[in-house]
């Protein structure tokens, strides 16, 4: 059912959205700042992480990016179980633009220009951020928000264990 | 049927029948998703009576257990046991994509009055003259009703119990509403029952006897009432298409039953209908075990 790959969605996006281009002919920036939470485990291992954004509904819409270590770790990409069930059982890494390697403990700036947020429909949509670690936790934090983005707006979230604070910015 | 609590304990105390008992009749598999490249492709499968839907009290007889493979074959149950507190057994998820599992139970509930007097009384009956019986197909077949009963009244029941359990990915083969029987009462998924997300709705259809059942309560209670103590339940009612729609608030496993004709809802046994001819109705009842994972 959710079985779109980025390429699909681009295209089945821009089919949708053809006679929204007008309105939305000033890209939309999406900045996401990720916290990954420094945590004592005897045993610490990068978590995987995905970002991808859903709809109100939490209908699979688009992925952002994927960090995991390729190709040795892609048989634990199903660890990360939403992101899996919704969108990575159905899809090949590694994909360049999408996935890249994990990263440890740290305060993550991470800017998505690739305008596929200016092909969805408007409506309510929400950022998903999970992150899964080996040993340890897995967390999903999802941040509502809103198209088309009128001016400048900022969204946030908060995890709990595995994921500090998230915010999201938008614009135009 | 209006059959109070006392009297149906009485019945279970007196015919050990599993139908007496006052408890849910319910299925759980130790996973409910299972990844092609495991090393070890099965799920056990528990079945047990209880009045708390997961917890295991009493183990129930496993003849109409039944798994069905994703091309909607009968797949082969393992390491069946009856134990005592649940039956279990385990499935080899050999295929990927959806099994279903189910129990189908048939038996007959009869209840008659006897004058005090009369020689056809069994060794234990209610104070009021009442006799009530349980009794499996099989007995039902030989029974005879005493040709001193009145106010004889047989239930025909039908329980169904079902549950969903996925390989990799989830198919819809054995979903789909053109494999209901079209007998007695069926919930059918429109939601993928392997595939439920926490906060998200859920979506399944009432049949009774095929065709859509309007305006009909469901029930959808989650796991773990012994570690909160409220019921938690979560109330749905079926639209005109039959459809019944709700959210899963969070994780967990979830227990969803309707039973027809509602209990308590027939007309009760008056003085009026003494003399009356046996009366013949149809109970149906459907639980459905899911789990929603995080």
């Amino acid at each position: 059912m959710n079985s779109s790959t980025p390429y699909s969605i681009a295209s089945y996006s821009i089919a949708l959205c053809l006679p929204l281009l007008g309105v939305n002919a000033v890209a939309t920036e999406l900045n996401v700042k990720l916290q990954l939470p420094r945590l004592t485990a005897a045993e610490y291992h990068k978590p995987y992480v995905a970002l991808w954004i859903e709809t109100g509904d939490h209908t699979f819409s688009n992925n952002l990016a994927v960090w995991y270590d390729a190709p040795k770790g892609d048989k634990w990409l199903k660890d990360v179980r939403q992101w899996w069930r919704q969108s990575g059982r159905d899809m090949k890494l590694p994909l360049d633009g999408l996935s890249s390697p994990t990263r440890g403990p740290g305060d993550y700036d991470l800017k998505f220009s690739n305008a596929a947020i200016d092909k969805l429909p408007a409506g309510q949509y929400q950022l998903v951020v999970e992150a899964a670690r080996e040993h340890g936790g897995r967390e999903v934090v999802r941040v509502p928000f809103e198209l088309p983005a009128k001016t400048a707006q900022t969204y946030s979230g908060k995890g709990m264990e595995e994921l500090g604070n998230i915010s999201l910015q938008l614009k135009r | 049927m209006k059959i109070t609590r006392a009297l149906f304990v009485i019945g279970c105390i007196t015919f050990m029948s599993i139908d007496a008992y006052a408890q849910v009749v319910w299925l759980s598999t130790s996973a409910t998703q299972v990844d092609k490249d495991t090393q070890n492709p099965y799920v056990a499968i528990d079945a047990s009576a209880s009045a708390e839907p997961f917890v295991a009290r009493n183990a129930v007889p496993v003849e109409g257990l039944t798994a069905i493979d994703p091309d909607g074959n009968a797949a082969t149950l393992e390491n069946i046991l009856v134990g005592k507190v649940r039956s279990s057994a385990d499935l080899k998820l050999a295929k990927a994509g959806t099994y279903k599992i189910g129990i189908e139970a048939h038996s007959v509930s009869v209840s008659y009055r006897l004058p005090p007097d009369s020689p056809n009384a069994p060794p234990t009956r209610a104070s009021n003259g009442m006799v009530r019986r349980q009794l499996t197909m099989e007995e039902y077949k030989s029974f005879k009703l005493p040709n001193d009963a009145t106010q004889a009244r047989i239930t025909r029941n039908l329980r169904r119990v079902a549950t969903y359990v996925t390989c990799d990915r989830p198919s819809n083969g054995v979903l789909k509403s053109d494999n209901a029987s079209g007998v007695g009462l069926e919930l059918i998924p429109i939601t993928h029952p392997n595939d439920m997300f926490p906060d998200q709705k859920a979506s399944f259809r009432l049949l009774l006897n095929g065709k859509p059942l309007p305006d009909f309560a469901l029930t959808v209670m989650p796991a773990g009432q012994q570690y909160r103590g409220v019921r938690k339940e979560i109330g749905a009612t079926s639209d005109a298409q039959g459809l019944v729609s709700f959210t899963l608030p969070e994780g967990g496993r979830y227990w969803l039953s309707a039973a027809y004709p509602v209990r308590g809802a027939q007309g009760s046994q008056s003085a009026a209908d003494a003399d009356a001819a046996p009366t013949y109705t149809d109970a149906y009842t459907y639980g459905m075990a899911i789990e929603v994972l995080y």
